[in-house]
């Protein structure tokens, strides 16, 4: 059995949104976390607010904020289908090749970022559309991505997520079913503990399922929500036994992501690298 | 004319079904209008390399569908006219642009424009001011376009910038601009605890639709009955004022997406038998 060490955990920057990203990086350092899950959206960077020119130098100055603060990045998790028009699995041709085209130009930026993984979403078909076309799509994307990511040597982690958010991959059985599917080392599972206690899940059930998991979600809620680690009802400490039952040694990331939080996010995270440092499970 | 027949839906909690979905919905629901999101997968510029408005106009009106206002995305969709970030900002306004030159396809002379939003660490009024600049610009061509611009209040969780009636009026008299309307979202009103009358008393009859949404404290958008509004005193509030303009039930809350018409069917159900009590 391998203790969960502090030193695993990082922050995602999506609850900094309404924050500059030097603040956020400012916040996350002095936390006293070594990684960040870095959000890609609209502020901080993503393909919508930065000029295709201008594109190579924005990624080289997030990377030497990141190095002047001593962080990592752990995953590059750009904004994609939840809130951005980007769908890979999307029956409008158009709209797929655009997407196809915006994330491979995030897996490029993945390896200047020095990350250890991207975050690929899978797409999703409309509710009154063919849902077996749509995952033959998502399938297909997913192949495409993780070919381009092998090509420059960028490892891929993927999660369920809600229903709401995508009908092709909403529990274990359906990320299986993709990550199987396109069967490539490229691109193995996240869990998302939140997702997976919205769908009466657990880490050990993942863990069941997959061969290999490299990246997780930690979060509380109720059981939705994202929240605080102490704020919501979630069995965390479960959740962090079955990973060291497992010998986990990846990344973690504290996916706060709640907007009861966005007015202060830095507090937020102080709050939940408290959590940390009190859990006696995590060394 | 009765309330069922003034209300309006929003597309955007149908953003996970096909448009005609949505058109099909509405009619089954019982509604005459929609308010048109400019959401993904429905109507923006990422959908097509030239997006066929017409076309789209004519699907709505084939459905017997008028449309009450034009409402771009600009929450989940990345555009800000207050940001201070120069590409995204010229970038946020050129497509707000491109929504008013096409709102008179749809035969409506309305568009909800959001003050965007300014990061938390930035000067408040270097951010309202940038607003204010994308605010006017936008106005000018509404008029060019016959399109009235509505100014529209949002939460802090959205925007810090017009949180209150006070910050909202300050926007407002800013931009300063003939062609300057507003619409009113209920959800902001009860976190600030302020109410519909406040508004009406301090903008009268330049106030042109009413967002109608269920909130509480940790969260907005809700169906009518879930939070803690008092639809009861909003609906007096219109018609002390004699409100007669549009009223749409912005149920958009993000996990609604896969139950669109159910939770719709209920909101309607609820602020009917509200307006009963009226």
């Amino acid at each position: 059995m391998r203790q969960i060490t502090f030193d695993q955990f990082g922050v995602m920057s999506v609850g900094y949104q309404q924050y500059s990203l030097e603040y956020c990086f400012d916040s996350i350092a002095n936390s006293g976390l070594k990684y960040v899950d870095f959000w890609g959206g609209a502020g901080h960077y993503c393909a919508f607010d930065t000029p295709i020119g201008k594109r190579q130098k924005r990624v080289q100055d997030i990377r030497k904020m990141l190095d002047d603060r001593n962080l990592k990045m752990s995953v590059f998790t750009a904004e994609q289908l939840c809130l951005y028009p980007i769908n890979v699995a999307s029956s409008n041709p158009y709209v797929r090749k655009n997407s196809l085209d915006i994330v491979k130009s995030y897996i490029e930026d993945t390896k200047e970022f020095g990350a250890k993984y991207y975050f690929a979403q899978m797409g999703y078909s409309l509710f009154d559309e063919d849902e077996e076309a749509g995952f033959k799509r998502a399938v297909e994307a997913l192949q495409e991505m993780t070919e381009y990511a092998e090509s420059i040597g960028v490892k891929m982690v993927m999660e369920q997520l809600q229903r709401y958010e995508s009908n092709l991959c909403y529990d274990r059985a359906t990320l299986k079913a993709l990550i199987d599917a396109v069967n490539s080392p490229y691109l193995t599972a996240c869990v998302d503990c939140v997702a997976a206690a919205a769908g009466g899940e657990t880490v050990e059930d993942y863990y069941n399922a997959f061969d290999e998991i490299n990246h997780v979600h930690l979060a509380d809620g109720f059981p939705t929500g994202h929240l605080v680690p102490g704020d919501g009802t979630n069995p965390l400490n479960s959740y962090i036994e079955s990973l060291q039952n497992h010998d986990f040694s990846g990344s973690i990331t504290l996916e706060i992501n709640n907007q009861i939080y966005f007015d202060d996010p830095d507090k937020a995270t102080k709050r939940a690298v408290e959590w940390l440092r009190k859990n006696p499970l995590i060394g | 004319m009765s309330l069922q027949y003034r209300i309006s839906i929003n597309n955007f909690t149908y953003r996970r079904y096909s448009f005609e979905y949505f058109l099909q919905s509405a009619k089954r629901l019982g509604i005459g209008k929609i308010e048109l999101s400019g959401c993904h997968p429905h109507f923006t510029q990422y959908e097509a390399e030239c997006f066929d408005t017409a076309a789209l106009a004519s699907r709505i009106e084939a459905a017997g569908l008028t449309v009450s206002v034009v409402d771009p995305e600009q929450n989940f969709l990345p555009i800000n006219i207050a940001s201070s970030q120069e590409y995204l900002w010229e970038q946020s306004v050129e497509t707000l642009e491109w929504y008013v030159r096409n709102t008179p396809a749809f035969g409506c002379d309305k568009i909800i424009i959001y003050p965007g939003k300014g990061a938390m660490d930035q000067a408040f009024d270097e951010a309202r001011d940038n607003a204010v600049c994308a605010l006017k610009r936008l106005c000018r061509v509404a008029a060019e376009c016959g399109v009235k611009v509505l100014l529209q209040n949002v939460s802090a969780c959205i925007s810090n910038l017009t949180t209150t009636l006070e910050d909202f009026s300050t926007m407002y008299d800013m931009v300063d601009d003939e062609n300057l309307y507003v619409s009113i979202n209920t959800c902001p009103l009860l976190a600030a605890g302020e109410t519909l009358a406040q508004y009406f008393n301090a903008f009268g009859s330049r106030i042109l639709n009413i967002q109608l949404a269920d909130s509480c404290e940790d969260d907005e958008q809700m169906g009518i009955g879930e939070g803690d509004q008092d639809f009861k005193q909003h609906l007096l509030d219109l018609r002390n004022h004699g409100y007669t303009g549009d009223i749409a039930l912005e149920i958009t809350e993000e996990e609604y997406a896969d139950d669109a018409e159910n939770y719709y069917r209920d909101s309607i159900d609820a602020i009917l038998s509200i307006a009963k009590e009226v």
